[in-house]
């Protein structure tokens, strides 16, 4: 087992480093000059050439890398171009409203998801499971940010219940999240009732229910809790949906998290910003799917042989 | 759309069934496979609006109408002129609707392809060589696939400058992470029987044998995954023009029109219903046609 | 004496097992550990052994389906394990081989016609189209089957149907050597025959050669000239094949011939049951590798392989018993 993780951290190293170069020729991809950008458009040419050589742009590319991941070591993101400040500082103000969203939404996901999931494997080729289906179908095709203007529409300017977007409390919390989770709950279902019903094949699934065990028993004694592991594992790769999603919301409920940090950077092509926020979700993306992939491998031996 | 399970690549099938007039057999199908067919019916109108949508629109999309506004400068309501009410700039919903129908497909569409060449490139020779070739080929994906789609193609379209064609290039070079993985997993299955091994017996080249004998052999799921696919990738675009990063007005786009419709919702909600029902519709019709398609697939749902 | 077509020496493939973090290899399977054979021109030579005893591997070895590890395969008098990819390709003309499950073996997105024409395809055979399908139409005719079938796709076919295509598919491109591997194992009793006298018409109509892999004596014992023994990868004995019947030597050899059923109802025999399981071929027994089951095992059996030895004339040994 020690060999399996040994050999997938290994593998995440590569990819961080990899994840790294790509961040970094982002700098080079974007057309402004950065020189050009932080001394203002009228500034004269030798302010500009001081500021090229304070960043260390006139170096050459190899060594301008090495600089680049030795302050990313030291936790320097750089200065964003239009409001001057420290890049991780900036990211570490927007994380907290960010990481509650995205924990609202991930939940509501669950909370919606889970049971449908559980309703439709338990009826199975009925009326219920058709249309849970269809809709959980219909929920899958449906762009989140329209979806958030309709709840926005109906249930804080029609009925003034919620908040008409914006970042506080509880209920700011629910209609993003509501609306995360109607969108994203479809991949839980279908994942957890195709999941459901190979487990109900098994054979000590038969035995449990020849014991004589009542239904509902077996369904969440035996089945629910061998049905979970897939699922467990499709959150590694919602992580990084969750992560795209959140821009999405964000800019619909007006919520000032990461996300909009990340979009107003891009329309401003403030490239540090941009940079440190691709880098930060990359990496969030790699280390999450680490830690589900070990916790799993502890859970379930057979994984690491295929 | 990660979430998908295929089954192992095809195995010979049991003999066909005895010949059927086609009409009863097309309805036999239609009754067992009523998904695919509705889903096939949407795109077919989706592709019918986008090639007519010159010759049906009642109006030009971008023509700006003074009787589209009421005084207070508040669009119209669905009227006979405006069927569909006119949005925050007087314009016709529907002639844009029906417009906004050609760049979903067309982004939707070529980006899927350029998905496709590119994901079934690296998958089938990281599974067909293995060995280094798949290592150094799947932590290429991996990186890729580190990169959320929507924000990492927001970054380029920033770069490349918003333009339908640089929407549609970020959207296909970066979004080919999942056919690679899903590629991959079925060539390391079909790679085993037996009838790749007597091509390799019969000294044929070892592109002919990925392209020629195994790729034809897992096209299966990769019809599957490519269908579903043109419905994200469309959401992607809509998304992107949603944050103005995308497809810049006046040319319409459902995306867009949504986030112009965000402006004038509470006081004229058509705005906002229109648009978005299009794509939904969309999206629901590329899904319903992938899982359909998928459920045609799997052996274990045609029993004759 | 007849010309050698084919002339294998010392061959050996060798599987790593590998574990660790850097996969370091820590063992070898053997699978083919130290082969050598002559097969001449016209001949057949029948290989037998339980599964798992290498016989497969060989045939793909010799073949270069797999690589092997050592060891030389003389074909024409070229040694074929030293030819560069493209040569190889080339080679591929010469020696085909035949599979033993009918339905895996052909791609099941083939029609007859494409599974037939693709061999001259990949070797440039023929020249049009035309011609292409025309000798389809009269390979299928050779083995039996109707010229029409050429429209049609695998899955319409019965198991000895689709292994006589399997076998127009090696003849496509006029080789002169064919590795059977177990061709008819997977077919009914009742076509197994069909098969086997399709392939001894064959042979003789068209000066094939023959290495012919069965895990069954009574298989190979009418098709083959020679017949070679196999156990964990190595030979155990080597000889005509009215001999081998006649005068099985090697105690392994005997005990599959037990085995097989004789048609006389009074015949008396005694059937030798092989006592325990076939060791893994990634930890051999030492010494010959058959003395774990042996019923004739002498201490000595443990230490030392036997010598591969003529006892007979042109009848080989691998034996302490005969030491």
């Amino acid at each position: 087992m020690y060999a399996y993780i040994l050999r997938r951290l290994f593998s995440a190293v590569i990819v961080l480093f990899g994840i790294s170069v790509v961040t970094f020729l982002l700098i080079y991809a974007i057309p402004a000059d950065p020189a050009r950008m932080i001394a203002g458009p009228k500034a004269p040419e030798s302010v500009v050439l001081t500021i090229r050589h304070q960043l260390g742009l006139d170096q050459p590319l190899p060594l301008q890398y090495i600089h680049y991941v030795w302050r990313l070591l030291h936790g320097d993101l750089g200065t964003s171009y239009t409001y001057n400040l420290p890049v991780a500082t900036m990211i570490v103000q927007r994380l907290w409203p960010t990481a509650e969203l995205a924990l609202g939404c991930w939940l509501a996901e669950l909370i919606i998801g889970i049971p449908l999931g559980i309703y439709t494997a338990r009826h199975a080729r009925r009326l219920g499971d058709y249309i849970v289906s269809a809709l959980a179908l219909i929920g899958i095709s449906l762009p989140l940010f329209w979806l958030g203007l309709l709840l926005l529409y109906w249930l804080a300017y029609q009925v003034p219940i919620f908040p008409l977007g914006g970042f506080g409390g509880l209920r700011y919390l629910i209609l993003p999240s509501l609306t995360y989770g109607i969108t994203g709950a479809a991949y839980y279902t279908r994942l957890l009732k195709s999941s459901m019903l190979e487990v109900m094949q098994q054979d000590y699934v038969r035995t449990a229910r020849a014991k004589g065990a009542g239904e509902s028993r077996v369904t969440f004694r035996h089945v629910v809790r061998n049905a979970l592991i897939p699922v467990v594992t499709f959150a590694g790769i919602d992580f990084s949906y969750l992560l795209t999603g959140v821009v999405l919301v964000e800019a619909t409920f007006n919520w000032n998290g990461f996300g909009s940090l990340a979009y107003t950077a891009i329309q401003n092509l403030d490239v540090p910003v941009i940079m440190g926020t691709v880098l930060l979700v990359a990496v969030a993306v790699v280390l999450f799917n680490l830690i589900v992939d070990i916790l799993y491998s502890v859970i379930d031996p057979r994984i690491r042989y295929s | 759309m990660a979430a998908m399970q295929f089954e192992t690549p095809p195995a010979p099938a049991a003999a066909a069934p005895p010949a059927k007039p086609f009409t009863k057999k097309f309805w036999k199908s239609v009754r067992d496979f009523p998904m695919l067919y509705l889903g096939a019916l949407i795109i077919v109108l989706l592709i019918l609006a986008a090639v007519l949508a010159p010759v049906i629109s009642p109006h030009n999309p971008t023509t700006q109408f003074s009787d589209g506004l009421t005084e207070s400068g508040i669009p119209v309501g669905p009227s006979a002129k405006f069927p569909l009410g006119a949005d925050n700039l007087g314009r016709d919903i529907l002639s844009r609707v029906l417009y906004g129908a050609q760049v979903s497909l067309l982004v939707g569409v070529i980006s899927t392809v350029i998905n496709l060449v590119l994901g079934v490139l690296v998958g089938t020779v990281a599974g067909y060589f293995g060995g280094w070739v798949d290592n150094v080929l799947m932590r290429v994906t991996d990186i890729i696939l580190a990169f959320p789609l929507l924000l990492f193609a927001m970054a380029l379209v920033a770069v490349l400058g918003p333009s339908l064609w640089n929407v549609l290039f970020a959207i296909g070079v970066l979004g080919w992470g999942t056919m690679a993985r899903v590629v991959r997993g079925q060539v390391l299955a079909v790679k085993e029987f037996e009838y790749v091994q007597a091509e390799r017996a019969l000294g044929a080249s070892n592109t002919r044998i990925m392209f020629r004998v195994i790729l034809p052999n897992i096209i299966g799921p990769v019809i599957v995954l490519s269908t579903l696919n043109v419905g994200q990738n469309i959401l992607v675009e809509a998304g992107l023009s949603f944050l103005g990063i995308g497809i810049q007005p006046p040319t319409p786009s459902w995306g867009n029109m949504i986030e112009a419709g965000m402006q004038t919702y509470q006081v004229a909600p058509w705005t906002l219903w229109f648009p978005g029902l299009a794509l939904v519709i969309a999206v629901l019709g590329f899904n319903l046609l992938g899982d359909g398609l998928r459920d045609i697939l799997d052996p274990r749902n045609t029993q004759h | 004496m007849a010309e050698a077509l084919l002339q294998v020496e010392d061959l050996k493939k060798y599987f790593p097992i590998r574990r660790g973090v850097f996969q370091r290899t820590v063992g070898h399977v053997r699978a083919v550990d130290g082969i050598s054979f002559t097969v001449q021109k016209g001949e057949t030579l029948g290989v037998v052994g339980e599964s798992g005893c290498g016989k497969s591997t060989m045939g793909r070895s010799i073949l270069r389906l797999i690589e092997p590890t050592s060891g030389v395969v003389n074909f024409e008098g070229r040694n074929i394990v030293r030819l560069r990819k493209g040569q190889m390709q080339a080679m591929r003309r010469q020696m085909q081989l035949v599979f033993q499950d009918p339905y895996a073996s052909l791609n099941p997105r083939f029609s007859i016609a494409q599974t037939l024409m693709e061999p001259m395809i990949i070797h440039n055979l023929y020249g049009s189209r035309e011609e292409r399908l025309d000798r389809v139409r009269r390979l299928l005719e050779r083995v039996g089957l109707d010229a029409d079938y050429a429209r049609r796709y695998p899955h319409e076919f019965s198991g000895g149907q689709r292994q006589r295509i399997g076998i127009a598919r090696a003849l496509a491109v006029d080789p002169k050597l064919i590795i059977l591997d177990e061709p008819v194992a997977a077919l009914d009793v009742s076509v197994q025959s069909q098969v086997l006298n399709l392939l001894e018409d064959l042979q003789e109509e068209l000066g094939l050669t023959y290495i012919f892999i069965a895990h069954d004596l009574s298989v190979v014992r009418h098709i083959s000239d020679r017949i070679l023994v196999l156990y964990l990868g190595r030979m155990m004995e080597l000889v005509e094949a009215e001999e081998l019947f006649a005068d099985p030597l090697h105690p392994y050899t005997q005990a599959l011939l037990s085995a097989v059923p004789v048609p006389d109802p009074d015949a008396k025999r005694e059937r030798i049951i092989l006592q325990g399981d076939l060791p893994s071929p990634a930890n051999p027994p030492s010494g010959c590798p058959f003395h774990t089951r042996c019923p004739v095992a002498k201490p000595v059996c443990r230490e030392r392989a036997p010598q591969w030895k003529e006892i007979k004339p042109k009848h080989y040994v691998a034996c302490h018993a005969y030491a």
